[in-house]
């Protein structure tokens, strides 16, 4: 999922470790994912929230006003939120959009932007650059015009998006790629990854889940979420397969015992454009809605829908997990899993566990093909 | 101007102050610099209103420490501050409007 903030990552970095308990002990949302709306200027097969053309009017009527973003903003700063990511939807369909990052940038966050590049004229590239944002993150599907455009369903949007990175990397901004992959554009990756390269741009991550839509059908995004067979061709592609560093032994059990899971609202959350407050972006149960109750007061009040996901540290809290042979290659998402299978959210992520096993077959063949090597 | 005598205070820079540690980003670099209690106490004391000589003599004071030890270690880091850009070193301690907001939370 796009923006997930509430990764729980084993310790790296000790003091880093200590201030990110602190965090948690002293409810501190030190990182906020705001969705500003879900209009969007593109209409991208596979997006998990972006309102259909005939539905925006409503839509817009019950977004969040400036006031009340600011407001909310002006909590986050009292309660210590460093990080604010601004994200849609397309952010710039917002005409106040500018009027926000700055309230942001005034009160001290460091923010990321996500957009599809659509919108941005030269204009609103220089008052992005004015406001200096942490990144600007841009959605790209192909380097074939024609495959990104039929994703986004607009004409012309891979030029525009071309024309906007080598806009905004002038003006000195951090400009990170981002793409999704699936079906239509598998076989396109190697291409794109140059494009990445010939653009100079800062970073390009890749993706290749397809989140449930939160709203219609929710599971129109999954036809086009690759099948095991394809993740394999995607992570034995030269580009990405130098990415999996084979590790000294195979995954034991023992592995679950290691692997933790992701610890929803423990120092993060989402903010959807109508004030619904939620753990993550993937876990869709409010927590509250700041338009009913100040935000400070709703982040602080008791949890008790949240203890059963706070409750799990490891995968060896979650039977199915426990044994699992792929547990050390598994990413699941509690948030998608309750999605897509409400009660029986502990059970096995089937995406997750399908991503796993691709990893796990080339991980298999990375291990023999290193054997081999040192036996010439 | 001596070091010692310069005045520091920080650019406008995200930043939070968690408990009794720091988040500090470096935006132009794109880094996060964690800073614990003592260059906490350092980069708050970074307001144009102390010299670095006050700042020191005012951490060693804060946390019984050794002033030589305090002075070694205070004047590198706000020269690191000072290398990355983090603070500007003045001569006298006007006001001035350059610092963001910074929070104290959970402390």
């Amino acid at each position: 999922m796009e923006g997930c903030a509430q990764k729980r990552e084993p310790e790296q970095h000790s003091l880093l470790h200590t201030i990110a308990r602190k965090a948690d002990e002293n409810r501190v949302p030190l990182e906020v994912h705001l969705e500003l709306t879900y209009r969007c200027n593109a209409q991208c097969i596979h997006c998990y929230c972006v309102v259909p053309r005939d539905l925006e009017e409503p839509a817009k009527k019950r977004e969040l006003t400036t006031d009340e973003i600011t407001r909310l903003l002006d909590d986050l700063a009292e309660m210590g939120t460093l990080y604010l990511n601004f994200s849609g939807g397309e952010v710039f369909v917002r005409p106040d959009f500018f009027e926000i990052a700055d309230h942001a940038k005034q009160r001290g966050f460091a923010f990321r932007v996500f957009t599809n590049g659509i919108g941005l004229t030269e204009e609103r590239a220089h008052r992005l650059a004015a406001l200096e944002p942490l990144t600007v993150e841009l959605s790209i599907y192909s380097a074939d015009p024609s495959v990104h455009d039929s994703i986004t369903r607009v004409p012309g949007s891979f030029d525009r998006l071309v024309e906007n990175v080598s806009r905004l990397k002038a003006l000195g901004l951090r400009v990170y790629l981002k793409t999704v992959v699936m079906k239509p554009n598998l076989s396109g990756l190697e291409k794109l990854h140059q494009l990445g390269k010939d653009l100079d741009i800062f970073a390009h991550t890749y993706g290749c889940e397809m989140s449930p839509r939160i709203a219609g059908d929710i599971h129109a995004p999954g036809q086009y979420q690759l099948d095991e067979g394809e993740l394999f061709i995607y992570l034995a592609s030269p580009v990405w397969r130098k990415h999996l560093t084979p590790v000294a032994e195979a995954p034991t059990e023992e592995a679950a015992r290691r692997h933790l899971v992701c610890a929803p609202a423990s120092i993060g959350c989402c903010v959807d454009p109508y004030g619904n407050v939620f753990p993550c972006i993937a876990l869709r149960v409010p927590m509250g809605n700041i338009r009913e109750q100040p935000f400070r007061e709703l982040w602080n009040s008791p949890r008790p829908f949240l203890q059963e996901f706070l409750a799990l540290e490891t995968y060896a809290d979650l039977p199915e997990c426990r044994s699992c042979e792929l547990v050390d290659f598994c990413r699941r998402c509690h948030g998608d899993n309750l999605f897509e299978r409400g009660a029986d959210w502990r059970s096995c992520h089937a995406r997750a566990r399908m991503a796993a096993s691709a990893e796990h077959k080339l991980y298999q063949i990375r291990i023999r093909e290193m054997e081999g090597a040192s036996h010439e | 101007m001596a070091f010692n005598e310069a005045y520091p205070h920080r650019k406008p820079v995200p930043w939070r102050v968690i408990d009794t540690e720091t988040l500090v980003v470096d935006v132009k670099a794109g880094l996060l610099f964690p800073l614990n209690s003592v260059a906490t106490r350092i980069w708050q004391l970074c307001d144009g209103e102390h010299s670095v000589e006050e700042i020191v003599r005012l951490v060693t004071a804060e946390f019984d420490a050794d002033k030589q030890t305090v002075e070694k270690d205070a004047t590198g880091f706000l020269r690191e501050l000072l290398n990355r850009e983090l603070i500007l070193l003045d001569k006298k301690p006007e006001r001035r409007q350059t610092d963001t907001p910074g929070t104290q939370s959970g402390g």
